[in-house]
């Protein structure tokens, strides 16, 4: 029998063995109390006092955390915006720098493999290095450096996050081309839509007109932008009377492509609302500017709140972490913000090709090839070839391929763009600003405090050419050509004139000029929900717009204040934008009604719930709960038994607008464009959605819409900690307050802005602070789920959090151009 | 290793302690002494345990070693660390972040555990030694 020294020498040898040998160390060195490096993250503080090469400056924190930057010059401003910057998100911006590089995996793992592959076909990095190039002579360039130097010095001089921590690995250094790939992402996320690809597989596996219907050139409705551009005499096109899609010129099955793709696109919810009243109609006699960018909620938020003040400028809003320039917000001359335009900008080439050349025209050209590593933390490395032809990356995927063309391959000027909007001085020199917002395209509506006013579109809006080579099958006839198909590259149709991919552009020739592109000056009122801004445009300007129920029901609510006795004030434009009534329900609500019949009890008993509702969305009603739920049942009894047998998924869903405008007679229920799918009833289709409703709220054990409706406001880990809290809120997709539960899409910043003398307001979706173990990493989120808001006021009492003194930082050299 | 445990501790002739085992028994079993050198020792370990992991181990060990008896020696070890997880708490508080600490699921559990596993661990040395004489015990 072994003697107790022996059997205790054992245990210990094997147990330090273990916590030295085995990945026990890894989280030893992590979580052990006291040495534990994630905790670093749990007592750190911020430096009270840092050396800036630089000029003075100051950084004094609000009771939410949202910093008043003050400097005695522009890069003195920088340099301590970045400073700040990586103070409360290093590890977000490292993130997103990560993403578009394709160097996930080296952090993460296995996981975002795909997501690597994707974004180094796209080489996003040479895209923004363009950028840099661009902007690096200008005064921009000067402002991105000193806030690379800030971020640097921070970076190099304060402890890390608790992310870096938790995945074991170190930031590299911050430079002006990272802060060119956050710009890179927002626009990517905004506007790099494989529509035309998707409606070409849908054509394929669906037939032309079935696919027509999904993807409508488009939507029957009255309230584009601007609505004095009437339709023409004939009237707007039917959803089903549009245009058939086109199918691929190749006849090249692209499906799975088209699928894996759908991972990398914007998501359909992204959107936002913006309206402005001229101060003509308003009780103050000053104009009113609203705005909510509708993008993904995620922990720490999207945007990041802060004030800006040197001589000369102060500005108040949102930026994008790793952009040093406030993006929508105020100074003291005007106001501004954005939506998305839904303008086409990304077109796909199918090619003809021959042991590695593809035929352009009369001549045949090779791709340029790259093959490329992925580091796979945890895991095998893999190769991935990135690929480029004459338009652009070259996507692959199972022998698919296409090509790509997208304005925000090249070199954009938008840096410059807001960087200006933010000094600018009114209407007209934020109009000249405007001019040089290259991507993503964005309505931009724009109120100063003289009363001028303007909405106008924005970016770079490609003239599409057709026939240039020696096969040319196109339309043939310059600036008609839509994008609304996948292009015979070899046949040069679809040409950008003017597009020069990861390089330097002619801004001037082969674009919509800015004067021609939708705008109007000293409007009454316009509003912008991402829907279709004119209804005859002069150019094809694209077609994947919103469907338009939350633009019906912001241009009611204003033409029936505007129709009242009443002018508009600060209040109204509050309710226009905490509004929750659902233009769904209004529309289809009474089709349901109508197929109580075809249900069976418990479902006619949740249909009855629907009667004499007022299409609220609101956390205490069982009426919205039944009808959010319904709407997705309703969409996969309608598409699924078609999209399962002809392979499709769900990516190829529309819009819900093209969902609940179908009619008994569509074909959808009378003849589904799918050998196998037998015809049925519309009201069956509804009575099935309806029980499919019940069973989900029994599952769900759902009393009220907040039970189902609450926040999930998720951190990219996988860690429930680091999550926000979940808490139930108001809301749809549809609705001006705008909330997708399912995507984790919203409002990712509300901003009512007024010129009256009182401050304007504004909210995010969270905490301004990315540090998990700051009081403020969620300390707004109650606040933005109850649709509350906080004054845009600088913080200028009080001694500051941080002073910037001049000195040598050793650190802001790693901080230089890349 | 070319010392033995025996030529470090001493060794025992007619059943009695000798040298360095001999004043470490006296030590472990005289209770004023004990305490003084307990805390002592927990003092250091707490100090190990800032810089590296390992000084959880190395501290559980030099608190157990204080103790007269195996069996008290890993109650030692466990209340070692206990304190390693109330200084952490300390900590925390004071930088206000002790809630955030708390909600921390996994990891949360995987710092609690640690310590009270290293703690009893490391004093499971005292076990190398035989322990002290009942007749020396004062208590």
């Amino acid at each position: 029998m072994p003697s107790r020294r022996s059997v205790i020498a054992a245990l210990l040898g094997g147990s330090v063995g273990t916590a030295t040998l085995t990945d026990a160390r890894g989280y030893l060195d992590r979580f052990a109390p006291l040495s534990g490096d994630a905790w670093g993250a749990a007592t750190a503080g911020t430096r009270e006092r840092v050396a800036t090469p630089y000029g003075r400056a100051t950084v004094r924190y609000d009771d939410a955390g949202v910093p008043t930057v003050e400097a005695d010059d522009e890069q003195s401003l920088y340099f301590a915006v970045g400073y700040v910057h990586a103070a409360d998100r290093l590890f977000e911006m490292d993130l997103i720098r990560r993403r578009m590089t394709g160097t996930l995996s080296a952090a993460v793992g296995e996981r975002t493999v795909e997501s690597d592959r994707f974004h180094r076909q796209m080489d996003f990095a040479a895209a923004a290095e363009a950028s840099w190039r661009a902007v690096e002579d200008t005064p921009t360039g000067d402002a991105m450096r000193a806030y690379a130097a800030g971020v640097e010095a921070q970076r190099t001089s304060e402890p890390l996050p608790l992310e870096f921590r938790l995945l074991d690995y170190e930031p590299a250094a911050w430079t002006p081309v990272a802060s060119m790939l956050v710009e890179k992402q927002i626009s990517w996320g905004l506007t790099g839509s494989f529509r035309s690809l998707r409606r070409s597989v849908a054509a394929d596996a669906l037939g032309a007109s079935a696919a027509a219907t999904l993807y409508p050139q488009r939507m029957d409705h009255d309230v584009p932008v601007l609505r004095d551009e009437r339709a023409g005499a004939n009237g707007p096109a039917t959803d089903e009377s549009a245009a058939a899609a086109v199918t691929s010129p190749d006849g090249v099955d692209r499906t799975p492509l088209s699928a894996w793709l759908a991972s990398f696109e914007s998501d359909p919810g992204i959107g936002s609302n913006s309206w402005l009243v001229s101060g003509e109609h308003t009780a103050s006699g000053r104009p009113l500017v609203a705005n909510d960018p509708h993008l993904n909620l995620m922990a720490p938020p999207v945007w990041y709140q802060m004030c800006q003040r040197r001589p000369g400028m102060r500005v108040r809003g949102v930026t994008f972490p790793g952009v040093p320039f406030v993006v929508i917000g105020e100074n003291d001359a005007g106001a501004w913000g954005f939506t998305n335009a839904g303008a086409d900008v990304l077109d796909t080439y199918a090619y003809e090709t021959r042991d590695g050349e593809y035929r352009y025209g009369g001549e045949w050209r090779e791709f340029d090839t790259d093959e490329q590593t992925i580091e796979v933390s945890g895991g095998d490395d893999r190769t991935v070839t990135v690929r480029k032809g004459v338009h652009g990356p070259v996507l692959e995927r199972e022998g698919r391929r296409v090509g790509v063309a997208w304005t925000g391959l090249q070199a954009s000027r938008t840096a410059i763009a807001v960087h200006e909007l933010d000094r600018s001085g009114g209407r007209e020199e934020a109009l000249a600003a405007l001019r040089k917002f290259d991507t993503p395209t964005q309505n931009a509506v724009y109120a100063d405090r003289e009363g001028d006013t303007a909405y106008w579109v924005t970016g770079l809006i490609p003239e599409r050419e057709s026939g240039g080579g020696d096969n040319g099958t196109g339309d043939g006839d310059e600036g008609s050509v839509r994008g609304d198909r996948v292009f015979d590259g070899s046949a040069r149709e679809g040409e950008w004139p003017g597009y020069e991919p990861y390089g330097d552009p002619d801004f001037e020739t082969g674009w919509i000029p800015f004067d021609e592109k939708p705008g109007v000056r000293d409007p009454d009122y316009v509003a912008t929900a991402n829907q279709r801004i004119v209804d005859d445009p002069d150019r094809y300007l694209g077609e994947g717009y919103a469907a338009p129920f939350r633009a019906r029901r912001i241009y009611d609510l204003l033409d029936e204040r505007a129709g009242s006795d009443d002018p508009f004030d600060f209040a109204s434009m509050r309710r226009v934008q905490r509004d929750v009534v659902d233009e769904r329900a209004r529309l289809f609500v009474p089709v349901v009604l109508d197929a109580r019949e075809a249900m069976g009890e418990s479902a006619r008993a949740a249909a009855d719930r629907l009667a004499g509702w007022d299409y609220r969305m609101d956390r205490d009603s069982r009426a919205a709960l039944a009808f959010e739920l319904f709407v997705g049942h309703y969409r996969e009894r309608v598409f699924d038994p078609v999209f399962d047998a002809a392979g499709l998924d769900e990516s190829h869903y529309p819009n819900d607008w093209v969902l609940l405008t179908l009619g008994p007679e569509s074909r959808w229920f009378a003849d589904p464009p799918a050998e196998g799918v037998n015809a049925r009833e519309r009201g069956d289709a509804i009575a099935a959605a309806m029980a499919d409703t019940v069973a989900e709220i029994d599952d769900g054990g759902y009393e009220t819409y907040g039970d189902y409706n609450r926040t999930v406001i998720d951190h990219p880990f996988d860690l429930g900690s680091l999550n926000y809290p979940r808490l139930p809120t108001d809301g749809s997709p549809a609705t001006v307050r705008n909330f997708r539960k399912e995507s984790a899409v919203g409002s990712s910043f509300r901003l009512l802005a007024r010129f009256d003398g009182d401050p304007s307001l504004g909210m995010i979706p969270g905490g301004n602070d990315g540090e998990y173990f700051s009081d403020h990493y969620s300390d707004l989120l109650r606040s933005w789920a109850d649709a509350e808001y906080r004054p845009l006021v600088a913080a200028v009492e009080g001694d500051p959090d941080i002073r910037f003194e001049a000195g040598d930082v050793d650190s802001a050299g790693g901080a230089g151009d890349e | 290793m070319s010392e033995s445990l025996t030529d470090v501790f001493g060794s025992e002739t007619d059943g009695q302690p000798e040298g360095f085992r001999a004043r470490l028994y006296d030590a472990q079993t005289t209770p004023r002494e004990r305490w003084v050198l307990t805390t002592a020792a927990v003092a250091l370990a707490l100090g190990l345990a800032s810089l590296h992991w390992s000084g959880l181990l190395v501290g559980g060990a030099l608190v157990g070693l204080c103790q007269p008896t195996l069996r008290r020696a890993l109650v030692a070890g466990l209340g070692f660390g206990a304190v390693v997880l109330l200084a952490m708490t300390v900590q925390f508080a004071l930088a206000g972040s002790l809630d955030e600490y708390l909600a921390m699921g996994p990891l949360l559990a995987v710092s609690v555990v640690v310590p009270l596993v290293a703690g009893p661990l490391g004093a499971a040395v005292r076990g190398l030694v035989p322990d002290a004489p009942t007749t020396r015990r004062h208590e």
